[in-house]
């Protein structure tokens, strides 16, 4: 499934952050790093470098989507999922503009995660 | 408050809880009031703004709120609320409102969420500059009674 891909989890909540390693490692993804907002998901991309990010939205300091348009205009190589409570179609359309491979929904299914990330 | 806009809250409390905590939900009373329930010790608020401005208070007692985050932590039984308990509360709240701005999108409604906020203590007092009317549902859950407080004005009427 996840051949060892390298894994960001970007999340404020630890419950959230605890919940995806355990889905993803279980899955075969690596994961190399948390973060807790936009600005420490920006900081903990350029030093990790990861294949893939797993981004929430609503964040303090920086939201997600501002935290997107930063990574990617870094690199377009990495893959980034939205990984948010926020189900407006807004956000969901603003957020595969600036570049977000995926969008998931909160509460996630495993099955739902697996499939996602499997597919980048 | 119009009941569309309660509904938009309403379903997604129903349906996140019964996801995340796979229990039976009822919805109980539904109050209209001038002062926020301060009978819960654990509470999480959520601001809005946007179309709609004002703040979600979704609260809980010390038993509900041990019940459930055990249920989502896994654990058999919590004594005590620690980090991982209170963050757990904190995003099923969260899950709820976020749930929410979809529904309030299809209404024509954009809203921006702050992240939640938790409040501990039951003798805290809100006050509400508005005069819109605060909207308190009591939602009953397998782990106990869940008061869901919505209070917002509508900014597009001037």
């Amino acid at each position: 499934m996840g051949t060892g891909k390298s894994v960001l989890i970007v999340d404020d909540s630890s419950f959230i952050r605890n919940s995806l390693k355990t889905i993803l490692e279980n899955a075969e993804f690596n994961i190399v790093g948390f973060a807790k907002d936009g600005l420490e998901a920006v900081s903990k991309y350029k030093e990790l470098k990861p294949d893939i990010i797993a981004l929430d939205v609503i964040m303090p300091n920086m939201d997600g989507i501002q935290a997107l348009r930063i990574i990617k205009s870094i690199s377009d190589e990495v893959k980034i999922v939205m990984v948010t409570s926020v189900s407006a179609i807004d956000k969901i359309v603003e957020s595969k503009n600036a570049g977000a491979s995926n969008y998931i929904v909160k509460p996630f299914e495993e099955e739902k995660v697996i499939s996602v990330f499997s597919r980048l | 408050m119009k009941a569309e806009y309660v509904n938009a809250f309403l379903e997604p409390a129903v349906s996140v809880i019964k996801k995340v905590l796979k229990v039976k939900v009822t919805i109980g009373e539904i109050t209209k009031a001038v002062t926020v329930n301060a009978r819960d010790a654990f509470s999480v608020i959520i601001g809005l703004s946007g179309d709609l401005s004002g703040v979600v208070i979704i609260g809980f007692s010390m038993k509900t709120a041990r019940n459930i985050a055990a249920k989502m932590l896994c654990k058999d039984k919590l004594t005590d609320l620690n980090i991982d308990a209170k963050e757990a509360l904190s995003e099923l709240v969260n899950m709820i409102v976020g749930n929410a701005t979809g529904n309030l999108y299809d209404l024509g409604l954009k809203e921006l969420l702050t992240p939640p906020t938790i409040v501990l203590g039951s003798k805290v007092s809100y006050e509400l500059s508005s005069s819109d009317q605060l909207t308190i549902i009591s939602i009953k859950t397998g782990l106990g009674i869940v008061d869901m407080n919505i209070f917002f004005k509508d900014e597009r009427i001037v």
